[in-house]
């Protein structure tokens, strides 16, 4: 299936009001969620050989593990795209209102070369001393991650 | 509106669904003590779906004695060990004490030193936060780590334990979890570096879930904190705080805090401490003003100078620009421990 006949089974009343919103964007860490969410759910709508689900789910009910057959949407994808539409209205709205964006899932920091670190580095000469010689403060932040020494602070 | 109320529909049909899958995922954790680990969906190469979740010991009612190893970063190398008691009492309240301890080199253990025992006492509430490992955000974990299960389960202190492996898909350091097969609590994890090297090993040997908890001094905080928010803090802050403009791949900032320090040493202000994640491995970037400081470098034309120093598998970086003092410690390689630090002065 391609990208315009996925396009295509939204309603046309949904791509009506998509091309209203003009050209508005979304956060970029919302669209890696949101894809992210997607890629997942079809992860998770794979489905086993049909003989194989028959004998595990015959096994899981006898057991009790679950009581009824779990419902499968046919039309996920479609109501995946509904509510990913409707979080970017949300979202649009609390930053147009609100002026704030938290409660999005942070942003994760990026791979950045070696060239680039190292330029950051550049700007600091390190001397390297023994734990003891190190501030008080620097030693207990060391040990509530677990850095504790046989002699303890010092 | 019609067309709200139709997606705000759809979307309770798909909040169904998840629950649905939620309830499904919780009884075969129940279930799944009886056939062994592996049990959580895969891909097709093998790795999890989802990471798993855990449950930790300091949200119940409990008596755990734990061994706990570090690299002693000597020149002999070795690890020291030390056996500690966490007692917990379902109220929120705990204590985390050192019994004994065997250094490195050593075969028995014995007793700990005064100033061990100390840093225990006035530690033990932040290794139990900090230290003792919290799960982040699945988005992360995730992202930043490809989950695997060992259909085997293994034993802990005599509990079955399901068995997973987080391999970091930066190459920052692995590290493998145990949890209780029959509710997911967290009773052991070894945290590797980059280069495979163990930098802590926590293992829980005695567990007692019906304890007595007799004449217990329970921890407190050492200072006053408050998550950082500065319209609202009454701890103020009498500088601007720097941020790191590097932080290594998949991190995220985990929370902040303002500690309430001012006089704790000569000149020193009230603390910033921001804590930093990749969901498992954990940085603090922590700073305060210093009217005693001159500073080690002069101005951002000049090459800042800064102390470095290991212990225990942590990695410390401190330096102090005029009239401040900035800390970097995490469990990270060295590299990225100093670029972090390096970037503050961005």
């Amino acid at each position: 299936m391609t990208d315009s006949q996925q396009r295509s089974e939204l309603p046309p009343q949904v791509i009506a009001e998509m091309r209203e919103m003009g050209g508005l964007r979304a956060p970029p860490a919302l669209w890696q969620g949101v894809s992210t969410q997607l890629i997942t759910d079809k992860l998770e709508l794979k489905k086993a050989p049909s003989n194989l689900w028959d004998g595990v789910h015959a096994q899981l009910v006898e057991e009790g593990v679950i009581a009824q057959p779990t419902r499968v949407f046919s039309l996920r994808p479609m109501f995946a795209a509904a509510a990913a539409l409707l979080i970017v209205l949300s979202v649009a709205f609390q930053l147009d209102w609100s002026g704030s964006n938290a409660g999005l899932t942070p942003q994760l920091a990026p791979v950045l070369s070696a060239e680039q670190k190292a330029e950051f580095r550049s700007r600091v000469a390190f001397i390297e001393v023994q734990p003891h010689e190190m501030s008080a403060t620097s030693q207990a932040l060391a040990a509530a991650l677990g850095g504790t020494s046989s002699e303890g602070i010092r | 509106m019609r067309f709200v109320a139709l997606l705000s529909v759809s979307l309770l049909f798909i909040a169904c669904e998840q629950t649905s899958n939620v309830d499904a995922v919780g009884a075969s954790s129940t279930q799944r003590a009886a056939f062994g680990g592996g049990n959580l969906p895969t891909d097709a190469a093998g790795f999890l779906l989802r990471p798993p979740q855990f449950t930790y010991v300091e949200d119940s009612t409990v008596y755990l004695e734990r061994e706990v190893e570090v690299p002693s970063n000597t020149t002999a190398g070795g690890f020291h060990v030390f056996h500690e008691v966490l007692r917990v009492d379902g109220q929120g309240r705990f204590s985390l004490n050192i019994i004994e301890a065997m250094l490195a080199g050593a075969t028995t253990f014995s007793a700990p030193s005064v100033d061990l025992e100390i840093t225990y006492h006035d530690q033990q509430r932040y290794m139990v936060q900090y230290r003792d490992v919290h799960l982040g955000l699945s988005h992360g974990l995730l992202q930043n780590f490809r989950w695997t299960e060992d259909p085997v389960l293994q034993q802990i202190a005599g509990v079955d334990c399901l068995h997973f492996t987080a391999e970091s898909v930066y190459s920052l350091g692995d590290a493998e979890f145990w949890v209780d097969a029959s509710n997911d609590m967290l009773l052991a994890y070894t945290l590797f570096d980059n280069a495979g090297d163990v930098t802590l090993k926590l293992t829980t040997t005695v567990i007692d879930t019906t304890p007595v908890h007799n004449g217990v001094g329970w921890s407190s905080s050492l200072v006053d904190e408050q998550i950082y928010d500065p319209n609202s803090n009454t701890i103020t802050l009498d500088y601007a705080v720097s941020q790191p403009v590097y932080l290594p791949p998949g991190f995220y900032q985990k929370n902040a805090r303002v500690l309430d320090s001012f006089g704790m040493f000569q000149g020193m202000g009230n603390m910033h401490v921001a804590l930093y994640s990749d969901g498992i491995h954990q940085i603090f970037v922590a700073q305060h003003s210093d009217s005693s400081s001159t500073g080690m470098g002069l101005s951002s034309l000049e090459v800042n100078l800064a102390r470095y120093s290991e212990i225990g598998g942590i990695r410390m970086v401190e330096g102090n620009p005029p009239l401040k003092k900035v800390y970097v410690v995490g469990q990270m390689p060295r590299e990225e421990i100093h670029t972090v630090f390096s970037s503050l002065f961005y």
